[in-house]
């Protein structure tokens, strides 16, 4: 698609989310509990898979879009300006479905692929256990042969969405002798099968979507492997690594430097507009440096895909940066508005209110790998800098 | 590739061995050690090659490569703290091509490398555009002083910001620094390798410059060296981060490599982050020189909070990084300490630009 | 300066923590929350039986007759546990406030603290803006946020006479003028608990009027300051005592995370950051117990230091903890959420490093 094809393809996009889009997000919204929400959610991603738009990246024949990686990238960025209730599906259509692509038998994904990608069906993505975070393999949910098939026992943990999940992926060990790498082995399989116990897991604030998940003698079927006996750590990399460039919003989904500045021009400090306040300044000037480079860097991204090469890798320094940005910002904001900022309305939207932004921050730099962990990552993969000491490395899992 | 982009990346590349072989550590430490110190056979040896005229369009008799050359070569110059006065002579020409025509003869010398130019804008104690310069222009001479300023002790010429007592209002003036009543002092100063020295004017003669805005000429000639320092700057931090990671890979304690331990690897990393946003800002605020853009102003704040601030981070933590070596005179961490809070306090400190980035703060977001 | 708290204090702080230690525990702060409970009252009970309430009211009202360091040593070790009672509106603010305004109505008061029959709410100075006080000093109007406001027995609440006179008042809740509802669902801190009031002709008893308000409210401000950095300085020291020995229980790639230099540096900073708190707090209390001229530079230096340790702690005790540390059964939320509370309590850390560098110029 060249450039002048491509605006074109999103000026008809644009229009189609203006007539759509507000069927499903803001008002539409308001009130709603989760089962409704997610309800609205389907008929979303249903509709979108109509005109092309959901998994814009996957072939036609699943319904998916049958586009490039650039339109995907551009629509989502348009998507995110709307409040729409797609957060169920982020995880489903991001990683399990685009892996069953991959290695899925011809009528599995013909029975499955369209029912994930129009809504029907959410996968969930069982890696991280209660002592396997950051260090994904030292999982030690247990595989073990049965006929021509397995038994899975265990517990995962921070699986998100598995309580309305139909299907999942999942990571377990099945052979505890040779070190810890090699003894994974990777399977899909019917989150309703006998055995399987979905917990939801309350969280510090807001509605929760982690769950802790018991498997008690879960049977799977050899044919639902993914990969090589023993060769599930590399599949599970490569289920990490299937996006290789993830849209978020440059708040970090929390309050936008804009809004703190309406909030200081409003708050006092002693006599002065807290604006004009040389702390409140200098925090402001700062988000703002930080926001203008990763705006660059996100721009050259862009190009670097548009022209088909590789991103950069300086993106990796986006969510490092953003979600500490969004906690300091919403905590400032609150410091600003005094005892008013006691008051706390889980309903209200993270990106306008600085409780709820502040809130819901510690998960950010958490999840989807620690500020420690991506610290580690950029050390390594981008300077080139050796690994922390391993005592662990070339250890059979059992001597541990 | 654009017969520009030809020429931009032959001078680089002849740039960067000349540098490598030229700019040594043992040449920087000898011109540290000698306040008002200029590598002049650097200097001939970039002129041969054309550099003061890259940036310069082809009727003040450059090379008509923009901007983004002069950018380029500073990062060169950044990376191994070498000074020159480039940035200087573009921000000279700028100016007198502003004023009337009979300022060519110093454009053509400027162009030519065969005049080197200083330019006094910041004024002593604030940290942004003097609302009253020091210098006093009555009836027609010059009177009073600059602060410390980069290649005044080697300048030909000098463009200073002045108080025009008659107007009663800043003008823009141009001097030869041999004319009578011009003295200069070069005092010790933290970065002895930037020819730094003290003007001093006694009824001197200079002519001014008939600039419409002398104040937001100013303002403009200050975005514009923020724009290209912040470039400097990304060189220098580059090398900062370079050799810090070469030596966590090679440094060992406690058997490991000092670069698997985190409070060195993560460090690295943060470096690593803050290098990459201030490259951010200061790539898109040159697309905005270069296309004389309204929302400059934002923009080079950007470039200049952000480079300033990564660079400064940078070149403490490499000394830190490399432990008791890294505070003798025999290693080249200081060459950076020195010139990262140099380069932050010779275009106006930090507070001044983030008065002015908040005050446009809109201006980053228009067309986004 | 030569300042440390005496034996006898530190044994009662030692007594305290070793009571709180065992009953205040995070199960129990944890049924609190589910009970829908305004207060613990049992833990209220058991803190009249030691006589806290009246620690700091004069023997001759019935109180222990002690001072303000004492109250100090309480409030870190309250600030622990994160207590959920009264404590610091009744002991820590309307104490001193009833026993410097004097008078039959505040003596009768303070006796009944001591007693252990009253608790009190005390609403922030700028907050009685909107009431208005008539004739017979009946009261009209609105007021919220006030921790603890629903359930107190008593208020004291400044407003302002028709002619702008500002009068301090106390307000006994339990009367047909006053109306009372818990903000429970919306307030930031799930085990502190604060309350709204309609006021209908309520009736009032001045305690005081005019410039002694103004002195009061002043003194109440920088009191609070100095024994909040107390409360926060105690929240951050077991925030991280916690963080330190999850650091040494969970283990990744092998070894234990307080291994990595990410997390034993991060807490050695929050350690360091501790002990300059506390450095400052004690000067605070040392500026309040003296009633030194330094006492704003002091309760400025106390607020901020608490309040960005206290905050820093309870970050990076729930970083630490990783995806553990952001669900309701970690307990990391508890001192998360309490930091913030405390942050934006008695004025944030702009407003008091406003004040600071007033107090030093």
């Amino acid at each position: 698609m060249n450039p002048q094809e491509l605006n074109d393809w999103l000026a008809t996009a644009r229009n189609w989310l203006q007539e759509q889009a507000p069927d499903y997000s803001g008002k539409a919204r308001q009130g709603l509990t989760m089962d409704e929400d997610l309800a609205l959610g389907r008929r979303w991603q249903a509709l979108k898979s109509d005109a092309g738009y959901a998994c814009i990246t996957l072939p036609r024949q699943y319904d998916g879009g049958g586009g490039t990686e650039m339109q995907k990238i551009l629509f989502e960025a348009e998507e995110k300006t709307w409040d729409l209730p797609n957060t169920y599906f982020g995880i489903s259509l991001g990683m399990p479905v685009p892996m069953l692509l991959r290695y899925g038998s011809e009528a599995v994904k013909d029975e499955l692929l369209p029912k994930a990608i129009r809504g029907e069906h959410i996968w969930c993505q069982l890696f991280s256990e209660p002592a396997a975070g950051s260090d994904l393999a030292a999982l030690t949910l247990k595989a073990t042969r049965d006929g021509d098939g397995w038994r899975l026992n265990g517990q995962k943990l921070w699986t998100s969405w598995a309580q309305y999940s139909d299907w999942g992926i999942i990571v377990t060990r099945s052979d505890p002798t040779v070190p810890k790498h090699a003894g994974l082995t990777y399977f899909y399989l019917d989150m309703k099968s006998e055995g399987v116990e979905v917990r939801t897991i309350r969280k510090l604030a807001g509605e929760s979507e982690i769950n802790e998940v018991f498997f008690n003698n879960v049977y799977v079927p050899d044919s639902q492997r993914m990969g090589e006996v023993g060769g599930g750590f590399k599949v599970a990399i490569e289920t990490l690594m299937v996006e290789r460039y993830a849209v978020s919003d440059e708040a970090c989904g929390g309050i936008s430097a804009e809004r703190f500045i309406d909030i200081a021009a409003r708050a006092r400090i002693g006599s002065r507009p807290a604006l004009e306040d040389g702390e409140v300044r200098r925090l402001l000037a700062d988000t703002l440096v930080e926001r203008q480079g990763l705006r660059s860097i996100h721009r050259r991204a862009m190009e670097a895909i548009a022209a088909g090469h590789e991103p950069g890798p300086e993106g990796a320094i986006r969510k490092l940066l953003i979600a500490k940005r969004r906690l300091l910002l919403g905590a400032a904001a609150m410091d600003l508005m005094g005892p008013d900022a006691l008051l706390y309305d889980s309903s209200a939207a993270q990106s306008n209110d600085p409780v709820n932004a502040w809130i819901e921050a510690p998960p950010i730099r958490i999840a989807g790998g620690t500020d420690e962990i991506l610290r580690n990552t950029i050390a390594e993969k981008v300077l080139r800098l050796p690994q922390d000491h391993r005592p662990d490395k070339g250890v059979p899992f059992n001597q541990l | 590739m654009s017969e520009h982009m030809e020429a931009l990346v032959m001078i680089r590349d002849q740039g960067r061995r000349l540098l490598e072989q030229a700019a040594t550590p043992e040449r920087q430490r000898a011109l540290l050690d000698q306040p008002g110190a200029f590598d002049r056979d650097l200097w001939d040896q970039v002129v041969e090659l054309g550099w003061p005229g890259a940036g310069l369009a082809e009727a003040q008799g450059g090379l008509g490569l923009g901007w983004s050359a002069v950018a380029e070569l500073h990062q060169l110059l950044g990376a191994r703290a070498a000074s020159l006065p480039l940035l200087q002579t573009c921000l000279a020409v700028d100016l007198l091509v502003q004023a009337d025509a009979d300022q060519a003869r110093h454009s053509e010398a400027l162009a030519a490398g065969a005049a080197i130019a200083c330019v006094s804008l910041f004024g002593p104690g604030e940290p942004g555009l003097p609302e009253r310069p020091l210098a006093t222009l009555t009836d027609g001479l010059l009177s009073g002083s600059s602060t410390a300023v980069a290649f005044a002790a080697v300048a030909d010429i000098a463009l200073v910001y002045a108080w025009d007592s008659g107007a009663g209002s800043p003008v823009w003036v141009v001097l030869e620094t041999s004319a009578t009543g011009v003295a200069r002092s070069t005092p010790n100063v933290i970065d002895n390798a930037r020819a730094m020295a003290v003007l001093t004017f006694e009824n001197a003669h200079c002519s001014v410059l008939s600039i419409k805005d002398p104040v937001a000429a100013a303002r403009r000639l200050a975005a514009a060296a923020a724009v290209i320092t912040a470039f400097e700057q990304i060189g220098g931090m580059e090398t900062c981060l370079h050799d810090a990671c070469d030596y966590a890979r090679e440094r060992r304690v406690f058997a490991q490599p000092i670069g698997a331990f985190q409070a060195i690897k993560h460090g690295l990393a943060d470096i690593y982050a803050d290098l990459e946003v201030a490259r951010g800002c200061a790539i898109d605020a040159l697309a905005k020189l270069e296309n004389a853009s309204p929302q400059l102003p934002a923009f080079a704040a950007a470039a200049r909070i952000g480079a300033t601030a990564a660079y400064e981070h940078a070149a403490r933590e490499n000394i830190q990084f490399h432990g008791g070596i890294g505070v003798t005179w025999e290693s080249t961490e200081h060459f950076y300490f020195r010139r990262s809070r140099s380069l932050a306090l010779e275009w106006g400190s930090l507070p001044y630009w983030r008065e002015l980035l908040v005050d446009n703060a809109a201006m980053l977001t228009e067309g986004y | 300066m030569n300042f440390d708290f005496s034996d006898d204090q530190k044994m009662l702080a030692d007594h305290a923590r070793q009571f709180l230690g065992e009953t205040c525990t995070f199960d129990r702060l944890r049924e609190f929350v589910a009970s829908g409970e305004d207060y613990d009252r049992a833990l209220w009970q058991q803190m009249v039986e030691l006589g806290w309430p009246g620690l700091s009211v004069p023997e001759a009202a019935g109180g222990l007759g002690l001072g303000v360091l004492e109250l100090c040593l309480l409030s870190e070790e309250i600030g622990r546990v994160l207590a959920p009672v009264p404590f610091f509106s009744t002991v820590c603010q309307a104490v001193p406030l009833l026993e410097q305004a004097g008078g039959e109505v505040a003596d009768s008061l303070l006796a009944r603290i001591a007693a252990g029959t009253c608790t009190v709410a005390v609403a922030n100075p700028d907050q009685g803006h909107s009431l208005e006080l008539g004739g017979n000093s009946c009261l009209d109007g609105a007021l919220a946020p006030v921790a603890w406001l629903h359930c107190a027995d008593v208020l004291l609440v400044t407003a302002s006479e028709t002619d702008g006179t500002a009068v301090l008042l106390s307000v006994e809740l339990d009367q047909p003028g006053v109306q009372r509802e818990r903000l429970a669902a919306q307030v930031l801190d799930s085990v502190s608990a604060w309350g709204a009031a309609h006021f209908d002709k309520a009736l009032t008893t001045v305690l005081a009027r005019g410039e002694l308000v103004v002195a009061l409210n002043h003194k109440l401000r920088l009191r609070s300051a100095v024994l909040l950095a107390f409360e926060q300085l105690g929240g951050a020291d077991s925030a991280c005592t916690m963080a330190r020995d999850y650091s040494l229980e969970r283990y990744t790639f092998g070894r234990q995370i307080g291994g990595y230099q990410a997390i034993k540096h991060k807490l050695a900073d929050v350690r360091v950051a501790i002990e300059l708190a506390r450095s400052n707090a004690y000067y605070g209390a040392w500026a309040l117990y003296t009633d030194s001229p330094e006492l704003p530079r002091a309760a400025a230096l106390a607020r901020i230091s608490g309040t960005e340790t206290f905050t820093l702690a309870a970050e990076e005790n729930l970083q630490v903890h990783g995806g553990i540390g952001y669900t309701w059964e970690a307990n990391c939320h508890f001192y998360y959420q309490r930091a913030r509370l405390l942050a934006v309590a008695v004025g944030g850390p702009d407003q008091w490093a406003a004040e600071l560098l007033e107090s030093i110029r």
